[in-house]
């Protein structure tokens, strides 16, 4: 009897919805790095209407326009406690900016007006009329984190611990002074952040951290085995993150 | 007087930064600076209106192919034709084309606008007629939100005064059209529903999720039936014509039956469709969307990555997969992270990419399984690197670049006009 490869079923919501960034190369970079692992990989795009898989190891939801975050806040309620339950058995969440201000506990709208979100993450958020655009670099404990920001958010992180502090750009809460800057929240083996795009494709190290807590669920002892066939790609990524050091 | 001194500095401005080569918005800001009514004033005397043309993609193609259209047709157009679609863009434009009294004897006057921009000149310069082309994820850095592009577009619709000309196919502007009040004629052209439904990825307009503010399709007078290599079949209501494209792929064919509708709205009975396509024929491809040049003999295809939706479009466009491919993308993509957005498949392994942005590019070509044999950040190195290839065995050199890229890299290869600058 052949084992089976463990597999990774990640479940990306709202893409369409959701999508506008880019943010589907972080799905893209967790299922290509997942298969040179070894992995069977399936990806499952849940919309409005829909419900979630059965089975799923990975959840990744994107940023998007705040029109777009409305229709989704719509339709979260329906599948909040099948997410809870997922958070609950320690299946690792990537959120996005607007995604993750919709798994948050709650938004407030630059009009004021306030809607409930899924409540994976403890975090809230207020909408602002004004802008955070440009890149970004983080201290994390992963090392250093680049990427872009794109955002006109005040978040809360209910107490999480920071995915970082920010060395270049503005980060989570724009009124923080430059020297307490932070951005994104860790919980568990889930990250929340307003780092959007290309996230996961310039810092592989996230990805595998990801995917290495969704894959030992189920396998206890499994790592990312070492492979040649990344070398180029993380050359490449790294030397993104070099840039866009240098420009910052 | 204040005008004339506008216009003689302006001029003077102006024939020094073309001397330096390449075209700039100088000298329209020096004009503006001396006369902050340049444009009101320069656009007073038009007798038979002004025609706005706005759009996330195609702005320049449109504009270009309406001014045409209407030149066909015998009337004198005044249009800013060096894709120069701000304020000081139109001033230097005009800079080329007034006398001292800073004055347009011109029938019409077409001019394209960017959407950031339209509902400031709208306001300086009440548009008699406006066409929207598409509303399309394009600069978030700088429009942050799609919605905030369509609720511009929606202010300069309503506030222009006679004709709005809108595409059937957009979401976004089916709502405008919808939202409009009863004292302007509002009209629509499109793709006709099985042709569009073929296209690997539509146009690429924006989406209305929102299935309660979807828009039911309008009666389309203007529509494109089919496509052929570089020509497309229209039918202007009942009746089918034939018109050229200036290069390939379905988004030319929506331009141009944009323009054609816009013509329809503003010459009324005096329209001709043999002139429309006459008007057509004269185009010159646009460069950087599917466009060739020759370097030291050697053809090389461009193609502009400007954003998502254009992109796609010039990627759909593709007959076969390049053989060798060059990548430039630079600071004028301040965020690429949305190529992660874009289907690669008509693209193969890549030579050499370039620019600041080139190892984020890189990076999104590994993880479409795509080899990248050289990575050289220096533009200049690269293309130098890439010319000196030899040729492909089949099919041309492509260079697939960002606008400013596009700009230098073509400034540095000796081609000095500026873009549409062909009128």
């Amino acid at each position: 009897m052949t084992k089976l490869a463990p597999g990774l079923h990640i479940a990306h919501l709202y893409p369409s919805e959701l999508g506008i960034n880019g943010d589907v190369g972080n799905v893209r970079t967790l299922a290509f790095r997942a298969r040179v692992f070894g992995l069977d990989v399936h990806v499952t795009n849940v919309g409005r209407g829909d419900t979630l898989p059965p089975g799923v190891d990975l959840v990744h939801i994107g940023s998007g326009p705040t029109e777009e975050l409305k229709l989704v806040l719509d339709d979260i309620g329906r599948l909040s406690g099948a997410l809870g339950a997922l958070r609950d058995s320690g299946v690792p969440f990537l959120a996005i900016s607007a995604g993750w201000f919709a798994l948050g506990s709650r938004i407030e709208f630059v009009n004021g007006e306030t809607a409930l979100g899924a409540g994976v993450f403890p975090t809230s958020v207020q909408l602002l009329s004004s802008r955070v655009v440009g890149e970004i670099a983080l201290d994390t404990r992963w090392g250093i984190v680049t990427g872009f920001e794109n955002h006109a958010a005040h978040v809360d992180a209910a107490g999480l611990p920071h995915l970082g502090s920010v060395r270049a750009g503005v980060g989570s809460d724009p009124s923080a002074s430059r020297s307490h800057r932070w951005e994104g929240v860790v919980m568990g083996p889930s990250l929340g952040t307003n780092v959007h795009g290309s996230l996961l494709p310039m810092n592989p190290v996230l990805a595998d951290w990801l995917i290495e807590s969704a894959v030992r669920r189920t396998h206890d002892n499994w790592t990312v085995p070492s492979t040649d066939a990344l070398t180029d790609v993380d050359r490449f990524a790294a030397n993104s993150r070099d840039a866009v050091l240098k420009r910052l | 007087m204040r005008i004339a001194l506008a216009v003689l500095l302006g001029r003077a401005v102006r024939w020094l930064t073309r001397l330096r080569g390449g075209g700039s918005a100088m000298p329209g800001n020096v004009a503006l600076l001396l006369a902050p009514k340049f444009l009101e004033h320069a656009f007073s005397q038009v007798k038979s209106g002004i025609i706005f043309v706005s759009a996330s993609n195609g702005k320049t193609t449109t504009t270009n192919m309406l001014a045409r259209i209407l030149r066909a047709h015998g009337l004198t157009v005044f249009t800013n034709p060096s894709g120069g679609n701000l304020p000081q863009g139109i001033a230097s434009a005009l800079l080329a084309d007034v006398a001292l009294d800073g004055i347009v004897h011109a029938d019409v006057a077409v001019l394209e606008v960017d959407e950031g921009y339209s509902v400031g000149l709208a306001a300086r310069l009440a548009p008699t007629t406006t066409l929207l082309v598409n509303v399309q994820v394009d600069q978030l850095n700088r429009f942050y939100e799609p919605a905030r592009v369509a609720g511009m577009l929606r202010t300069l619709a309503n506030v222009t005064k006679s004709n709005v000309i809108l595409n059937a196919d957009d979401d976004s502007l089916r709502e405008i059209g919808q939202s409009l009040q009863d004292d302007k004629s509002v009209s629509w052209f499109g793709v006709e529903q099985g042709l569009l439904a073929k296209a690997p990825h539509g146009l690429s307009n924006v989406r209305q999720q929102d299935a309660s503010r979807q828009v039911v399709r309008p009666v389309v007078s203007t529509e494109v039936m089919t496509t052929a290599d570089r020509s497309a079949q229209i039918r202007l209501d009942s009746v089918g014509i034939d018109v050229p494209l200036p290069a390939r792929g379905l988004h030319y064919a929506v331009d141009a039956a944009g323009a054609i509708q816009a013509a329809r709205a503003v010459l009324g009975s005096s329209f001709s469709p043999d002139m429309a396509v006459d008007g057509l024929a004269a185009m010159e491809t646009i460069y950087g969307r599917g466009e060739v040049i020759t370097v030291n003999g050697e053809d090389i295809e461009v193609i502009m990555m400007k954003n998502p939706p254009s992109l796609q479009m010039n990627l759909d466009a593709i007959s076969s997969r390049p053989e060798q491919l060059l990548v430039a993308v630079d600071e004028g993509t301040p965020d690429p992270s949305w190529i992660y957005g874009i289907d690669l498949s008509n693209l193969g392994d890549v030579d050499i990419i370039t620019g600041t942005k080139a190892w984020q590019i890189a990076t999104r070509f590994a993880y479409e399984g795509r080899d990248v044999r050289n990575v050289e950040p220096d533009p200049d190195k690269a293309v130098e690197w890439f010319l000196a290839l030899p040729k492909p065995t089949s099919g041309l050199k492509v260079m697939l670049v960002n606008y400013e890229l596009m700009m230098s890299i073509r400034k540095r290869l000796g081609f000095l006009e500026l873009e549409g600058g062909n009128q």
